[in-house]
């Protein structure tokens, strides 16, 4: 019930803030002036092919219809003088590294729950920006949400060892394919921890928006979200062995943590039975079918 | 069957988007459609558990993309639609993002996937030709999400998502003291219908969703042909064990409700503070009805039996809650500080009662006995709760320096209250634990003249382990120096070490793992028309921990080691209407599993004219299983794909 009302609260808050929004909405400006003079796409190609950029479009429904030079200068700067001293580029704002990334900012410089414009760690610095990735210009085909080219191989061009196991694991998730990208497990508009990687919305791992049926709730649960997580015992981006687990033979994954060596921790021992001389016993799964939680055996058999 | 059904969608697809393309001429418009021919020499097997691209039809791409607004298309001023792989499989999406500006944005996926596994080696150690556990299954995923006027005070938003996983497989059963092979249907479907709306007041602006989650799964067995006689190959207690008819159906259905709300706010221009409230509530029955005829024993009710019914109904609530905020402060031009707190806590409440008849019972010494019933109520319970607070610094604005600092801490505490029934050796199946880890991590950058260099570190401590492969201390750091000259040169180099350890892991030696990454690679474009690169890396990874063997309770070493090495080339040739592009790699792992991977492929292309054109490409997967040989394989695929650009 308490949770009830905070969340309750919480959408009074907003329509109420909202409604107030409204109230308070500011008159729209005049429309804005034909400019007469030159304009930008006189000299600049990628002015010219701006028109259908989203940024136009955002601009224009903005500003009454707004377009030409307007548009650019959002970015650039005044481009008066620039264009009097016939095109002078010490004279208008060129935008790069980290003073691109102050530009995009001032627009894109919202948060979220995991993600943040302002300080993602791939918005952080000279060498690593938002022009790193996005180019605004882009037309045509270009990808979606302005990207230079395919996620993967952005990701790529600086996550070499990620792609080197992607590439080299004969067990791995289909990024070539280009069903899945880096984009759909991580953030790249993510904070630092835990390598930003997704959850759903109600906070579970990101695996289970694919792998639904491993979701539960279970009767009698496993490792996942109880006491560790997918990643215990999977690698996501590739791993030698079947399932993309972490250790070539499943009797060995399984004793790691089932073994009653350490005080304190979670990890009951197989009874003597499971004669691990036999193969029959080798593989723990050829009986626990259902490790990953069981809705009717304790012992996860079914 | 699967071949014609990917041609018939395939076609409609391509009659579909030609007949509106139709409508529209001057809307950019690029397909690429034709068929796809696999020879798999080896263990096909092993290929479709691995890689698994079918034979078939084939839309190898589709783009539409457009930023204006077309007479034929009045309702949209942007389309956008990606699609590939679309047809024969084994993965292949489809992607629309479609919109009128101020006015609605529909975004809608489609991802369909081929699961394949069939895993002799691995999955069946008793080496039958097929594997015990093998399943041939598809899963279809929708998403589709409408913004009714975004970017406006208030956005309404309706979602809805449905993933379905469906098909025939294997499974094994453990029963009556041995194991029986049992096919297995199964169907699942996950639904989630959202509603809530955004609201943008300018200072203050968030969100409000609320969903239903909705999942369904039934689950269908019987006795597989040949299955009756199970692995076992002894007698139990003088009595052979095997199997005459066994059948299973189970029904398992979960309603989750999801809501969640965030709030952000400009207190000042420079500081921005948000916070969130999310609250799930899971409940699920499960029913099952199960039935087995034959020649059993179990050492439970220590009785032989014959037959045997079953009737459990379970059900499984999880409640979890999770709140925190946040603040960001832009102190000045390129520096930073944000410190965040959450808090977040779950609940799992479990409940079966599984009712069991035995007919047909005799005790182990040959006397017959009535039938056994019997009645087992079990109760779980779970609760984790976890808090988490992180600090953080940035400073980018040192001139060619860029600077990050953090620090974080987690405690968790996770109490897990077992049934007796889930007990069958005591020990460390239930308690408290609870653990904290301190997280210190920092990363520098530099970049100057084309050259950057990006190092990250981590450095954790936790004071407790909740598994016994949970570490006490770890250690990660990483970094990548490029040099890039014009378009033309990039010369690249990636090192990763990561060290991770638990001394309570044993008695005689811990928890150790180490894996180490460097990686280097060239990308030279001499010309426009040429394309050259190349990379070079070691993978290498070991982990050792004490464990014990449940049939004498010696300790053993368990170690994993890999040791791989990798070589990856590719090259690209454009002249005039032509174009080919190549590449190669070979992985090469030793250690705890030997094996060595090829991969290889080429892409020529042919356009005739501004608006059509031919494509021709080949891809190889070459596995050679140096562990087990049976396992290796050959792929090649060869496809033609005609190219139309109206």
């Amino acid at each position: 019930m308490k949770h009830l009302s905070l969340g309750v609260a919480a959408a009074a808050l907003a329509v109420l803030t909202a409604g107030s929004a409204v109230a308070q909405a500011p008159a729209k400006p005049a429309a804005a002036k034909v400019e007469a003079g030159p304009a930008c796409a006189d000299c600049h190609d990628e002015a010219k092919i701006f028109a259908a950029n989203p940024h136009t479009r955002a601009y224009s429904a903005a500003h009454n219809g707004a377009v030409g030079n307007a548009v650019c200068e959002t970015c650039h700067g005044d481009g008066t003088k620039h264009m009097e001293a016939g095109g002078d580029k010490s004279l208008i704002k060129t935008l790069h590294g980290r003073t691109g990334t102050d530009t995009c900012q001032t627009c894109h410089k919202q948060s979220a729950e995991r993600s943040s414009f302002w300080n993602s760690v791939h918005a952080s610095s000279e060498a690593v920006n938002c022009l790193s990735c996005h180019d605004i210009h882009k037309p045509g085909f270009g990808q979606k949400a302005l990207l230079k080219s395919d996620p993967n191989k952005i990701c790529a061009s600086c996550h070499q060892d990620v792609k080197a196991s992607f590439t080299a694991m004969p067990n791995a998730h289909r990024l070539k394919d280009g069903v899945m990208s880096c984009v759909n497990c991580h953030d790249p508009h993510g904070r630092t921890a835990n390598h930003a990687v997704r959850q759903t919305r109600a906070g579970e791992p990101v695996c289970v928006t694919c792998h639904a049926e491993k979701r539960g709730p279970f009767v009698y649960p496993h490792v996942t979200g109880v006491a560790g997580s997918c990643t215990s015992c999977h690698r996501p981006h590739g791993s030698p062995y079947p399932h993309q687990l972490t250790r070539a033979t499943i009797a060995n994954q399984c004793l790691e943590c089932h073994s009653t060596l350490s005080t304190g921790t979670l990890g009951s021992q197989p009874p003597s039975f499971h004669n691990l001389s036999l193969p029959r016993y080798q593989n723990c799964t050829t009986c626990h079918t259902a490790v990953h939680g069981s809705q009717r055996d304790p012992q996860l058999l079914k | 069957m699967r071949i014609l059904r990917s041609a018939f969608l395939t076609a409609a697809l391509v009659a579909t988007v030609a007949s509106g393309v139709a409508r529209a001429q001057a809307i950019p418009f690029d397909i690429e459609v034709g068929y796809r021919f696999l020879s798999v020499t080896g263990n096909e097997e092993q290929y479709r558990s691995q890689v698994n691209e079918r034979e078939g039809f084939l839309i190898r791409s589709l783009h539409i993309a457009t930023d204006q607004k077309y007479a034929a298309f009045p309702l949209t001023d942007k389309l956008r639609l990606d699609a590939a792989d679309l047809g024969a499989g084994g993965a292949g999406f489809l992607r629309l993002d479609a919109g009128l500006t101020g006015i609605y944005r529909l975004q809608f996926t489609y991802r369909n996937t081929q699961f394949f596994s069939a895993l002799q080696g691995f999955a069946n150690p008793l080496g039958v030709s097929v594997g015990q556990q093998t399943w041939d299954r598809t899963r279809n995923q929708f998403n589709v999400d409408l913004e009714v006027l975004p970017g406006k005070v208030i956005t309404p938003i309706v979602g809805y998502t449905s993933n379905t996983l469906s098909g025939p497989g294997y499974t094994t059963y453990h029963f009556g003291q041995d194991e029986f092979q049992l096919s297995q249907n199964l169907r699942s479907n996950d639904q989630e219908l959202r509603v809530g709306a955004a609201f943008n007041a300018g200072v203050v602006s968030g969100e409000v969703i609320q969903g239903w989650r909705k999942y369904h799964e039934t689950e269908d067995l019987t006795l597989a042909p040949f299955g009756g006689s199970g692995n076992n190959t002894t007698p139990v207690l003088g009595q052979n064990v095997t199997a005459k008819t066994l059948t299973r159906s189970s029904l398992t259905d979960v309603n989750v409700p999801v809501t969640s709300a965030f709030v952000r706010a400009f207190a000042l221009p420079n500081l921005q503070i948000s916070g969130f409230y999310v609250r799930s509530n899971a409940v699920g029955d499960d029913g099952t009805k199960e039935a087995a005829s034959g020649s059993f024993a179990s050492f439970a009710i220590s009785r032989f039996f014959t037959g045997y019914s079953a009737n459990p109904n379970t059900s499984a609530n999880s409640l979890s809650w999770r709140a925190g905020g946040r603040a960001e402060w832009h102190v000045m031009s390129g520096v930073d500080v944000m410190a965040g707190y959450t808090e977040r806590d779950q609940t799992w409440d479990n409940q079966a009662l599984l009712a069991e008849l035995y007919t047909g019972t005799s005790t182990f010494t040959g006397f017959s006995q009535a039938d056994f019933q019997s009645l087992i109520s079990t109760q779980t319970n779970i609760e984790r709760k976890e808090k988490q607070l992180d600090v953080q610094a940035s400073m980018r604005n040192l001139g060619p320096f860029g600077i990050r600092l953090g620090y974080s801490k987690i405690d968790q505490d996770l109490t897990v209250v077992e049934d007796p029934a889930e007990i069958v050796v005591p020990g460390n199946q239930g308690g408290g634990v609870r653990r904290s880890i301190n997280r210190y991590e920092g990363a520098v950058t530099f970049s100057m003249h084309g050259f950057n260099f990006m190092g990250e570190a981590s450095y954790d401590d936790a004071n407790a382990a909740i598994t016994r492969v949970d570490y006490l201390t770890r250690d990660r750091e990483r970094l990548r120096v490029t040099y890039k000259m014009g378009d033309w040169l990039t010369i690249g180099g990636n090192a990763l070490w990561l060290n991770q350890k638990n001394d309570n892991a044993g008695p005689n030696s811990a928890y150790k793992a180490t894996s180490k990454n460097y990686t280097a690679d060239l990308t030279i474009n001499p010309t426009k028309a040429i394309r050259l690169r190349g990379a070079y890396g070691k993978l290498k990874a070991d982990s050792s921990i004490p464990v014990r063997a449940p049939q004498d309770f010696t300790t053993f070493t368990s170690v994993n080691a890999e040791d791989g090495e990798l070589m990856d080339f590719g090259a690209g040739f454009t002249f005039k209407e032509f174009s080919l592009d190549g590449f190669w790699s070979r992985f090469d792992n030793t250690g705890s599993y030997l094996f060595r991977m090829y991969r290889g492929g080429a892409r020529g292309e042919w356009n005739a004219s501004a608006h059509a054109g031919v494509a021709v490409e080949w891809t190889v997967d070459r596995y050679l299983d140096t562990t087990l040989s049976s396992q290796s394989y050959r792929a090649d695929r060869l496809g033609v794909y005609l190219k139309w650009r109206p």
